[in-house]
C-alpha cells in the first residue's frame, strides 16, 4: 500500500532553501491542508483513455439498454464493477472524415472538424482546457501518457503535446528526486530558461516592427508561448525544491517491446493511481496506439492494424478479439485498484472519472460514428446501457461538457457540444 | 432579405476597392444558377443568396474561388441542366470573375505578402543547426511532429508554435551547443580491421561438443553464416562514442550456385535496429563494401545474411549442422571499423560559436574543468563576447546583423559573467538564446519583392532544406543573387550537389505520400516476400527515378509512362526482371512487355496506397486524383454509411464497389476515382504483379521467390483490371490506362507545378498564382523541357521572388 499521506513540505524551509529572490506563485499544495479523506483527494480528477484501433462492436454493446443489459463478451470481463461504469452507444463528434481513416485520432478530446484536411487546424482538447482551469494547484497540470509520441491532448493553440510514453521516466518524475546538487543545477537552468525567454521577447517586439500585419498574428503566438513557458519555468522553479510525494512502489522497467501493447499499456495503468493518490496531478490522458505488428498474445499471429481490418474474416475477428479480450483484462484490473478501500477515505474511483473508448466505431471500415465510449467512477449515477440513435448520433461533446461540470469547470459548452448529456445524472 | 439585394449589397460595399462587375454576375446567378441554390432549396449545401463579397474574409472568397472553378470546368450548371450557358456567357462571366478574384489576390499578396512568417520545421531545423555548428546530433526528437497543411509540413499555417515547442527549442540548442563545444581530450578513435572468426559468437560455437550442430562453418579465410536466425551482433565493438564511422566489410556468397546473396548491417541497441545498408554479396569473388554512417554510444553492429536457410518448397531449416550444410550463405572475412571521424580537434563546432578566438589546452586540470582539456583564451571577455556574437547571431539569422542588434545577446553573457559564470558558460546562455531568437526560428521577409538574404534562404531550404552555404551567402552580401544568370547558376549548383537529396526525400516523401510506408505492415502470410530491405529498395527505386527527372530534365509525361526504370537487383526481381545486380540503382530500358514504367506502377506508391492485405480501388483512385492529377475529391457525405469491407471472398471488390456506386450520392465522385483503381488491380499490396488474387484458399502457387517455394498462401480468383472512364472510353488494364492518361500530360504538369511552388515558398496556392503557373506551361510547351527546367521556372518566378 502506497502513503497518500504525504507530509506537506514546511513553508519556512522551502524559503529558507530558494532564497529571498524568488517569486512565489500561488501553489495550493503549498497551503496548510487538513488531515483527513479530502486532503488525500482534493477534488476531482479525471482520466481519458483510447485506444486507437476500435474495439469490435458485436463484442461489446448489448442489444438491450438501462440496468438490465445481458453482458456481451466484453462486458463480462468487466462484470465485477457493472455498478461502476455506463456503456454508452450512439456517440460521435460530427465530421470525422479526415485526411486518412485514422485522422480522428487527433481530435477524440477536441472534436474539431475535417482532422487533417487542407486548412485543418485542432482546437484545445477538454482535458488542456480543465488544465488550464484545476492544473496549477497540483505539480503537473495533467499528465499526458501513450505508448508511442502522439496523444491525446492539444494546447489551446491546437498544437499536440508529445506523449511521454517511457513508464520510468514518469515514475522518475513523478517520485524520484534529485541530489541536491542536480536540483541546485536544475535550478540554474530554469533561471537562465527565463533570462532567455526575456532576450528573446525583447527581440521579438524588435522584429514586430519590421514585418506586416498578417506576420504580426503568427509573431502574437510566438509571445504567447514565450510568456507561458516564462510562467511555466517560474512555477517548474518552485516545484522544483519541493520534495516529490513519497511511495512505496518501485520504479516500473520500460517495455522496448514496440508491439506489445498489453504489457505497455498494463505499466502506463499503473502508474494512474500512484499519480492520482499523491496528487501529483488530477488529469491524465492515455493513448493505446494499436501497431503495425503482431502482439505477443497468445493466438495472435497477425498485426494489430490488420486483424482491424478483418474484412469479416472470422479467423481475423477471433484474433482481434483475443487482444481486445486482454485489454479490457488491463482496463478492469485498473478499475479494480482505483476502487480498492484505503486507509484514508473513500476509493480513489469515487472522484476520479474515468474514460474509456476509441476514435473508431468501426475500424474495419474507419467509421468515425457510433463510437465505443465507456465511462466510470467519478460519482456519476452509473451502471447502464445508454444508446443514443445509431444513425443520427448524440454528440461526444456533450458528455464532455457533463464531465467539465463534474470536475467543477464552469462552461456549458465544449466543441461540437449541444448541452450536457441527458440521461447522465451526480450520484 | 431577397438574395438580389444581398449579393448587390456585398458587391457594392467593396466596389472601390474592386471594380466589382455586379452586374455581370448578378445576372449570370439569375439566369444560370438560382434555381437549384436559393435560400430555400440550396442543393448541395450551397446557397447563393447568401453569398457576400468580403475582401477580408478568406472562407467568403474562398467561396468564390470554388464557383469560379465549377463553372470553369463546367461542372455547374450541370450537364442535364436546361439553362446552361452558352460558351461566350460563360467565358465572359469567368473572365469577369477571374479580374476580380486575381486583383482582390494580388492586392493582398502585396501588401502582407503571400507567405506568412514561416518557422523552420523540425527537419528545416535539425539541418540547420548541422550545418551551422558542424554536429550531427540527431535533434528532430525534441519537437513535436509538424502538421502539413496544403499537402507539406513547411507551410507556414501548419507550422504552429506552443510553449512546449519554446520549452523543447530551448533543450535542442542545449544538446547542440553541447556536441559543437567539445572541450574534452580528444575521444580515443578506432582503426581496426579483426577477423570474423575472433568475434565471440564464432568461437562460443566452436566450443560446442562435436555431437552438436554448429552454427558458424570456418573457412581458412573467412567464416560462413548460414542462417539468419544464428547470433549476428558484433560484440568486439562496442561503440564507447556516438559519431561518424566508417565501416568496411569483406565477404562473398557462398555455396549459392553462381547467385549472389544479400548481407544486411545493421546498427542495434537491443532495442531497436537501424539498417545502414544492404549489399549484394557476389558468388564468384569477393567485395569490400563500405559505408560511413552516425553510430550512437552502446550500439553495436549486426550483420544478418539474408534468406538463405530455406529449401525449395519455402521452408525455414533448423539445426542444421554448419558444417555439412550444402545451402547457400554468406562468409565474412573481416570487419573493419574507423572513427568517430573528426577532421580536427577540437571539432570544428567551437570555431562555429567562438569565431577565431584561441583555444588553448589546459595545462594542469583541475575538477573545476570537468573533464575538459581545452579552453577558450581571451583576456577582456565584454569585448569578445560582442565580436563572437555578432559574428554568430548572422550566419545564425541568415543576415548581416548590427552590434546594436547583437548587444541583447551581449547583454544577457554579461550578465551570467558578473553572475559569477565562466566565460564559456556566459556565452552558453547567449548562445541559447540566439538559437530562441525569433529571427532564427523564423525565416525574415518583407511584403514585396525579397531581398538577396531572404532569397538566399529561401532558394536554399527549397532544393536542400537547410540554411544557405557560404556561397550563397557571399552572394547575398554583393547583392547580386537576383540577377537571372546568378540564380540560374546557383540553383545548377544547388541541385548537383549531395545535399539536394534532401529536396527529393521531403518533396517525394509528401507529394507521393513516401512517408506513409510504415502505415500498414504486409500480412506475413500473404506477402513472405516483404521485408526491410524490399522496403528500402521501394522507396529507393522511387527516389531515384524522380532523380533521374531532375538530373536529365526529362518530361513530366514519364510519371505517367516512362520508358527505363531505375532498378536494383532487389526491386527487380520484384518485379520480375531478371539481370540486374548490385544494390544501386540504375536505369535500364524498360522490358518489352513489362507493365512498369511510370510512378503508377512503382511499388512505393502501390504499397502506399494499399493496407497490409488488401488494395482498395477506392483508395488508389483517389491517390491518382489528389496525387498525379491535383484533383482532391472531397470526403465521403456524412449521411452515407461507411464502405465495410469484406475480404471473405464471397464477393469481390469490383461488386462491393458496384453497388456502391449505384446510389446517387456516392456515383458522382466514385465514377471518377475507383477507374485508376480498377487499372492498378494487377499490382497487390506490395507492388507485386498478380494475375491471380492470393488468400488461403485456391491453388498452390508454382512459381518461386529468390529461390524458395511458397507454401504460405495461395492463388484465388483471377484479377480483373478492366474499367471505364468517366467519359466512356474503356481500359482493359494498366497499359491501357496509362496511354489514357498520356492524354492528360498537361494536368499532371500543372499539378506537380503548383505542388512545388507549395514546397518551394511554403505557402498554400493562392488565386493570383494561377498566371504565373500557366505561364511557365506556356514557356514549357513552347521551349521543351522538364523537371529541371521546372524548377528553373519556379525559382525565376514572381511568385518565388516576392515574399
Amino acid at each position: 500500500m502506497s502513503h497518500f499521506n504525504t507530509p506537506l513540505f514546511p513553508r519556512r524551509r522551502f524559503l529558507q532553501g530558494v532564497g529571498v529572490a524568488l517569486a512565489l506563485p500561488l501553489l495550493d499544495a503549498f497551503l496548510p491542508r487538513a488531515r483527513g479523506a479530502s486532503a488525500a483527494t482534493p477534488g476531482k480528477k479525471m482520466v481519458c483513455i483510447c485506444t486507437s484501433l476500435g474495439l469490435h462492436a458485436p463484442f461489446l454493446f448489448p442489444g438491450e439498454t438501462g440496468p438490465d443489459y445481458t453482458p456481451t463478451p466484453y462486458l463480462e470481463l468487466l462484470k465485477e464493477h457493472r455498478k461502476d461504469f455506463t456503456l454508452f452507444s450512439g456517440l460521435s463528434h460530427p465530421d470525422q472524415n479526415g485526411a486518412n481513416g485514422h485522422t480522428s485520432e487527433m481530435t477524440w478530446l477536441t472534436s474539431a472538424r475535417f482532422p487533417g484536411l487542407g486548412g485543418f487546424k485542432n482546437t484545445v482538447s477538454f482535458d488542456q482546457l480543465a488544465a488550464e482551469k484545476i492544473g496549477l494547484q497540483t505539480r503537473f497540470p495533467s499528465l499526458v501518457l501513450g505508448t508511442g509520441s502522439p496523444s491525446l491532448s492539444y494546447n489551446r493553440g491546437g498544437v499536440m503535446i508529445p506523449a511521454e510514453s517511457r513508464p520510468s521516466h514518469v515514475f522518475a518524475k513523478l517520485f524520484l528526486d534529485g541530489t541536491p546538487a542536480e536540483v541546485k543545477q536544475q535550478v540554474q537552468k530554469l533561471r537562465e530558461g527565463r533570462s532567455i525567454m526575456d532576450t528573446v521577447q525583447d527581440e521579438a517586439r524588435s522584429f514586430a516592427s519590421r514585418v506586416g500585419t498578417a506576420d504580426r498574428e503568427k509573431l502574437d503566438e510566438y509571445f504567447t508561448s514565450v510568456r507561458e513557458l516564462e510562467q511555466r519555468l517560474m512555477q517548474s522553479e518552485a516545484w522544483a525544491q519541493k520534495p516529490k510525494a513519497k511511495i512505496d512502489a518501485k520504479p516500473p522497467r520500460d517495455i522496448t517491446d514496440g508491439s506489445d501493447l498489453i504489457g505497455r499499456m498494463q505499466l502506463l495503468f499503473d502508474l494512474i493511481p500512484l499519480a492520482l493518490q499523491t496528487d501529483s496531478t488530477r488529469l491524465i490522458t492515455i493513448f493505446l496506439q494499436g501497431a503495425n505488428a503482431v502482439p505477443p498474445v497468445k493466438g495472435v499471429t497477425i498485426d494489430h492494424h490488420n486483424l482491424s481490418h478483418h474484412g469479416q474474416q472470422p479467423d481475423k475477428i477471433a484474433q482481434l478479439r483475443l487482444i481486445e479480450t486482454e485489454q479490457f483484462r488491463v482496463f478492469s484490473s485498473l478499475l479494480a485498484r482505483l476502487n480498492a478501500k484505503r486507509e484514508q477515505g473513500a476509493p480513489l474511483l469515487d472522484d476520479t472519472m474515468v474514460l474509456f473508448g476509441s476514435n473508431l466505431g468501426n475500424a474495419n471500415s474507419h467509421d468515425t460514428r457510433n463510437l465505443p465510449i465507456l465511462l466510470a467512477g467519478g460519482g456519476f449515477k452509473l451502471g447502464r446501457h445508454v444508446s443514443f440513435d445509431a444513425g443520427k448520433n448524440m454528440r461526444l461533446c456533450n458528455l464532455f461538457v457533463s464531465m467539465l461540470q463534474q470536475l467543477g469547470v464552469e462552461t456549458d459548452a465544449f466543441g461540437s457540444s449541444t448541452g450536457t448529456l441527458s440521461g447522465l445524472v451526480s450520484a | 432579405m431577397s438574395w438580389r439585394h444581398f449579393v448587390y449589397a456585398g458587391l457594392i460595399l467593396c466596389h472601390t476597392a474592386t471594380r466589382a462587375h455586379a452586374a455581370d454576375f448578378k445576372g449570370f446567378f439569375e439566369r444560370h444558377c438560382i434555381e437549384c441554390h436559393d435560400a430555400g432549396t440550396k442543393k448541395g449545401d450551397f446557397n447563393i443568396e447568401a453569398l457576400t463579397w468580403k475582401t477580408d474574409d478568406r472562407q467568403s472568397l474562398e467561396r468564390w474561388v470554388g464557383i469560379f472553378d465549377k463553372v470553369d470546368k463546367q461542372e455547374m450548371p450541370p450537364p442535364k441542366a436546361k439553362d446552361r450557358p452558352d460558351a461566350a456567357t460563360r467565358d465572359a462571366f469567368l473572365a469577369a470573375l477571374r479580374r476580380e478574384l486575381h486583383s482582390e489576390s494580388a492586392v493582398r499578396q502585396q501588401t502582407d505578402g503571400r507567405v506568412v512568417l514561416r518557422r523552420l520545421n523540425r527537419v528545416e531545423y535539425e539541418n540547420t543547426l548541422h550545418d551551422l555548428l558542424a554536429i550531427d546530433l540527431p535533434l528532430q526528437h525534441y519537437l513535436p511532429e509538424d502538421a502539413p497543411s496544403h499537402g507539406f509540413d513547411n507551410v507556414s499555417e501548419g507550422l504552429r508554435l506552443s510553449m512546449l515547442h519554446m520549452g523543447q527549442f530551448l533543450e535542442a540548442a542545449d544538446a547542440a551547443i553541447t556536441a559543437a563545444l567539445d572541450l574534452r581530450r580528444q575521444p580515443e578513435g578506432v582503426n581496426r580491421r579483426f577477423r570474423y572468426q575472433d568475434e565471440e559468437s564464432v568461437t562460443d560455437d566452436q566450443k560446442k561438443p562435436a555431437d552438436k550442430p554448429k552454427t558458424f562453418r570456418i573457412l581458412p579465410d573467412a567464416v560462413v553464416i548460414f542462417d539468419d536466425n544464428s547470433p549476428s551482433t558484433l560484440r568486439k565493438f562496442v561503440f564507447k562514442t556516438r559519431g561518424q564511422y566508417r565501416i568496411r566489410i569483406s565477404g562473398y556468397s557462398f555455396q549459392a550456385a553462381g547467385r549472389p546473396t544479400w548481407l544486411k548491417l545493421y546498427a542495434t541497441d537491443f532495442k531497436t535496429r537501424r539498417l545502414l545498408g544492404y549489399f549484394d554479396m557476389p558468388s564468384d569473388g569477393k567485395r569490400e563494401v563500405e559505408v560511413v554512417a552516425n553510430i550512437e554510444q552502446g550500439e553495436l553492429l549486426e550483420l544478418k545474411p539474408y534468406d538463405t536457410n530455406y529449401n525449395e518448397k519455402g521452408l525455414a531449416l533448423y539445426g542444421h549442422d554448419a558444417g555439412t550444410y550444402p545451402g547457400r550463405g554468406i562468409a565474412i572475412e573481416w570487419i573493419h571499423v574507423e572513427g568517430p571521424l573528426v577532421k580536427s580537434w577540437p571539432p570544428p563546432g567551437v570555431a562555429r560559436l567562438f569565431g577565431d578566438l584561441p583555444v588553448k589546452p589546459i595545462e594542469n586540470g583541475k575538477p573545476g574543468d570537468r573533464g575538459r582539456a581545452f579552453t577558450i583564451a581571451v583576456d577582456d571577455p565584454l569585448a569578445a563576447a560582442e565580436k563572437t556574437l555578432q559574428g554568430f547571431a548572422s550566419r545564425a539569422f541568415r543576415r548581416p546583423v548590427t552590434s546594436e542588434d547583437a548587444a541583447r545577446y551581449v547583454k544577457l553573457a554579461k550578465a551570467a559573467i558578473d553572475g559569477g559564470q565562466t566565460f564559456e558558460d556566459a556565452m552558453r546562455v547567449a548562445f541559447r538564446a540566439v538559437l530562441t531568437s525569433p529571427r532564427f526560428l523564423f525565416l525574415e521577409e518583407r511584403p514585396g519583392k525579397l531581398d538577396d538574404w531572404a532569397l538566399a534562404s529561401r532558394l536554399s531550404y527549397f532544393l536542400w532544406s537547410t540554411c544557405p552555404d557560404d556561397e550563397l551567402r557571399s552572394l547575398a552580401a554583393q547583392d547580386v543573387l537576383r540577377h537571372p544568370d546568378t540564380l540560374h547558376a546557383q540553383v545548377e549548383r544547388l541541385l548537383n550537389s549531395p545535399k539536394a537529396a534532401a529536396f527529393v526525400e521531403n518533396f517525394t516523401g509528401q507529394w507521393l505520400e513516401l512517408r506513409q510506408i510504415d502505415f500498414t505492415q504486409p500480412d506475413r502470410k500473404l506477402y513472405p516476400e516483404f521485408d526491410d530491405i524490399l522496403k528500402a529498395a521501394m522507396l529507393g527505386e522511387t527516389k531515384a527515378f524522380f532523380a533521374e527527372l531532375l538530373r536529365d530534365d526529362l518530361r513530366l509525361s514519364n510519371l505517367i509512362q516512362s520508358d527505363f526504370l531505375m532498378l536494383n537487383r532487389c526491386i527487380a526481381e520484384h518485379y520480375g526482371i531478371e539481370g540486374v545486380t548490385g544494390e544501386a540503382f540504375h536505369r535500364m530500358p524498360l522490358p518489352a512487355a513489362s507493365h512498369r514504367g511510370g510512378v503508377l506502377a512503382q511499388a512505393s506508391v502501390l504499397k502506399v496506397t494499399a493496407n497490409g492485405t488488401a488494395t482498395s480501388p477506392v483508395i488508389r483512385g483517389a491517390w491518382v486524383a489528389k496525387r498525379l492529377l491535383g484533383e482532391p475529391l472531397p470526403p465521403p457525405p456524412a449521411d452515407v454509411p461507411a464502405f465495410e469491407p469484406d475480404t471473405r471472398g464471397s464477393t469481390t471488390i469490383r461488386e462491393q464497389l458496384a453497388k456502391h456506386r449505384s446510389l446517387t450520392a456516392c456515383a458522382r465522385c466514385h465514377t471518377r476515382m475507383d477507374p485508376p483503381g480498377f487499372a492498378l488491380e494487377n499490382f497487390d499490396a506490395i507492388g507485386g504483379w498478380r494475375d491471380r488474387y492470393r488468400g488461403k484458399e485456391g491453388d498452390s502457387p508454382k512459381q518461386q521467390f529468390r529461390g524458395r517455394g511458397i507454401w504460405e498462401y495461395k492463388l484465388g480468383p483471377a484479377v480483373d483490371s478492366t474499367g471505364e472512364m468517366p467519359d466512356g472510353r474503356e481500359f482493359a488494364n494498366i497499359d491501357d490506362f496509362k496511354t489514357l492518361l498520356l492524354g492528360r500530360e498537361e494536368q499532371v504538369v500543372r499539378n506537380l507545378t503548383q505542388n512545388l511552388l507549395v514546397y518551394a515558398t511554403g505557402a498554400g496556392m493562392q488565386f493570383a498564382d494561377r498566371a504565373p503557373v500557366e505561364e511557365i506551361l506556356a514557356r514549357l510547351k513552347t521551349k521543351g523541357g522538364g523537371l529541371r527546367t521546372i524548377v528553373h521556372e519556379i525559382v525565376q518566378s514572381t511568385v518565388f521572388q516576392n515574399k
